[in-house]
């Protein structure tokens, strides 16, 4: 897993995001204890993968988890800590 | 050689495949079951302008060959020609959604691969071009080497066209299918790698990138809202519920009247006899007072079609997420336990989108706490005879509110039930949620009558086949033998069915249940809704010609209790006599184990469960 301490001052968990923030997806770690071993794999499915722009939106009412984020053009829903593996470059202003 | 060609629809999910499916078949289609699976398979065939006959069959939406979940596999099968039950199609058509290319020309290059004839549809491009996304589609066709047709398959506009279209392209392709060689072996392919081709291709082939589904952003901010977003989920559900019972009165009375008629004009026209018998309180009595219940099933499962169609269900999904999390499931089981209000069957059958077979295996065994609409007859027919029709609070009616609480107690009880399934014999991690949350869209009629009449079919059907068999082995149960000439009881007292109820009484009675309701439940195993009509054929065996008339509502009235009526209710939350459910579970899980636990645990609940209201009714009334 990427160490995140160390990581660029503009780089983020997709987990710490706000509303409209936009960003590039940096690295993904592959396999975290929360998460199951197929979850970058579900992932790429959906076009989550390095180099592709993404945008986080809304988050659930009950506790701000899941949240619902885009990618291109197709919005997909995650839990947190999924998004917590996924770290963001973030792009600013434009 | 081959009379019809043979035409294979892939495509991601939400890219408009059923849409474009329906808009060529129209009522042309038939649904089953793929051998062996329990994935739907949908077929149908139509006529190119050109006059050749095509057969088409609509695959499983998925996103990538390589998926793992059945249904998926099920797609890439087909279009490898590894099913022996379906052979292997001779042109595939993929179906493409305009405004959201790079994703979706993904699997357009996993299939080229195979080098089978294709044909691609540029579909939902009207919406395209609403969003100001300008595709070149001769570039797109140049750069992939295959033909694309743009296409709108909501509307039958579109729909010629790409009918013209397709006329044009299979003739050579039937040609080149009879040239192609056997597929060499699949291997799954480098995602990452030919993402990025589908991005760079998407990139030579869009003129302007438009803007984003503005509508889609405004629906989320008001849908997925901190307040209003849950508020609007429940309010949706509540009015769903109410309409079930406010819109499909006047043509339920309708169906009623013309059942009542039929009856009047059989025994008007027919000897007294046993046939006579059979047929007016056995067949009409029976299978009547199923079907009268056909407009409340038909607006249930219109709101969930229509749900779906528009994108809602997934919002749904995802703000359930968090209470589906507490008993260790997710979002994605809200869609099947949604669906099992309808019937638990497509119900479970809607859990292979769930890939964590622990999660997969709750979700399957409190699908039929989920009250589906077989038990609507049996809930309308008790509301009404027991429950006063008033307003509460000047605005909702009593026994719209009673039929909710029903609803809710099933809802609560499967949570509970998910909650200890998770904790005891389920144990593990479950799967996060992972869903793409597809852009709102007006519900297209023509799919949703397409739907709703694939619906219809199969209830007739069920209340044709089975309903009907049980009746008349219900009658004939009933019927003989013949009570002794100096009886006092109602006939059927004497009968086989009496005899089997007033054992089952001895078990029943502690919970409140007459024999009557006894004898009932044992046809009610075929399916639900059989209840009613055994109820309506045991109380109509059990009188004179006139009392018959009466209707069985005013009957019940006079027979029951109202503590008995409120534990009948409390049964039928958990109630798990529905053999074709139990089979369905059966098959899914692949175990007798389960189906067995299934049964066993849902009679245990529905005991209690009726015993408990009866003693607390009995106790508040006295």
């Amino acid at each position: 897993m990427p160490d995140i301490s160390t990581a660029a001052e503009n780089q983020v968990t997709l987990a710490d995001m706000r509303y409209g923030e936009k960003g590039r997806i940096a690295s993904i770690a592959s396999q975290t204890a929360e998460n199951d071993a197929g979850l970058a794999a579900r992932l790429l499915e959906l076009g989550i993968m390095e180099g592709a722009e993404i945008e986080a939106l809304h988050r659930s009412p009950f506790g701000g988890d899941p949240m619902s984020v885009k990618v291109d053009r197709t919005i997909i829903a995650l839990r947190r800590a999924d998004a917590g593996t996924i770290i963001i470059e973030r792009l600013n202003g434009n | 050689m081959n009379s019809a060609l043979r035409l294979a629809l892939v495509g991601n999910p939400n890219a408009g495949k059923s849409a474009l499916f329906n808009a060529l078949t129209g009522s042309r289609q038939k649904t089953g079951n793929y051998p062996g699976t329990t994935v739907e398979r949908r077929a149908g065939r139509f006529q190119t302008q050109h006059g050749l006959e095509v057969n088409v069959v609509d695959l499983p939406g998925t996103y990538s060959l390589s998926a793992t979940s059945p249904d998926q596999v099920v797609t890439r099968e087909v279009v490898l020609g590894q099913r022996d039950s379906e052979p292997l199609p001779d042109v595939i058509l993929c179906v493409v959604d305009a405004t959201n290319l790079k994703l979706h020309l993904r699997l357009v290059l996993e299939l080229k691969q195979l080098g089978r004839p294709m044909l691609i549809a540029l579909n939902m491009i009207d919406l395209a071009t609403r969003d100001k996304i300008d595709i070149d589609v001769d570039a797109l066709e140049s750069a992939l080497g295959i033909p694309v047709i743009p296409t709108v398959a909501v509307r039958r506009s579109g729909v010629k066209e790409l009918s013209v279209e397709l006329s044009n392209h299979l003739n050579d392709l039937v040609e080149e299918a009879a040239k192609t060689k056997p597929l060499p072996a699949w291997q799954p392919q480098d995602l990452k790698s030919l993402q990025k081709e589908a991005g760079r291709i998407a990139k030579v082939a869009t003129r302007s990138e438009g803007i984003e589904h503005v509508m889609t952003r405004r629906l989320d901010a008001l849908f997925l809202h901190k307040i209003a977003g849950p508020v609007i989920l429940f309010a949706m559900l509540f009015v769903m519920f109410q309409a079930v019972f406010a819109w499909a009165e006047t043509p339920m009375e309708w169906i009623d009247m013309g059942i009542g008629a039929l009856a009047d004009w059989l025994i008007a026209s027919l000897p007294d006899n046993a046939l006579r018998s059979l047929l007016v309180d056995g067949v009409i009595a029976g299978v009547g007072s199923v079907v009268v219940f056909l407009p409340q099933i038909l607006i249930l499962f219109a709101f969930i079609l229509a749900l779906e169609a528009s994108g809602y269900m997934a919002r749904g999904a995802f703000l359930m997420d968090r209470i589906m999390a507490s008993v260790g499931l997710n979002g994605r089981a809200f869609i099947p336990l949604l669906s099992s209000f309808a019937c638990a069957i497509p119900g479970i059958m809607a859990t292979r989108t769930i890939d964590n077979p622990r999660d997969r295996l709750t979700t399957i065994m409190i699908a039929p706490l989920m009250t589906c609409s077989a038990r609507i007859p049996v809930y309308t027919l008790l509301i009404a005879a027991f429950i006063p029709n008033r307003a509460v609070s000047g605005v909702f009616n009593l026994q719209g509110m009673v039929l909710f609480t029903l609803y809710l107690a099933g809802i609560v009880s499967a949570l509970i039930v998910a909650g200890v399934l998770k904790r005891t014999v389920t144990k593990g991690a479950s799967q996060s949620l992972l869903m793409e949350l597809p852009k709102y869209q007006l519900p297209n009629l023509r799919d949703l009558v397409l739907g709703l009449y694939e619906r219809v079919k199969i209830f007739m059907a069920r209340a044709g086949k089975f309903i009907l068999t049980t009746m008349i082995v219900l009658w004939v149960l009933a019927s003989y033998p013949a009570p002794p000439a100096d009886a006092v009881l109602p006939d059927i007292y004497y009968s086989y069915a009496g005899q089997i109820g007033r054992v089952l009484e001895i078990l029943f009675a502690p919970i409140g249940f007459t024999w009557e309701i006894a004898i009932s439940l044992v046809p009610g195993m075929a399916a639900r809704e059989v209840f009613v009509g055994a109820l309506g054929t045991v109380y109509a065996l059990s009188g004179s010609e006139d009392q018959i008339a009466t209707s069985l509502v005013s009957r019940l009235q006079n027979a029951w209790s109202l503590p008995t009526a409120l534990a009948v209710m409390a049964w039928y939350v958990y109630a798990p006599q529905c053999l074709a459910t139990l089979a369905v579970a059966k098959r899914e899980t692949n175990s007798w184990g389960w189906m067995f636990f299934m049964a066993g645990y849902l009679t245990a609940i529905a005991y209690l469960a009726a015993g408990i209201t009866y003693w607390t009714a009995t106790a508040i009334i006295g």
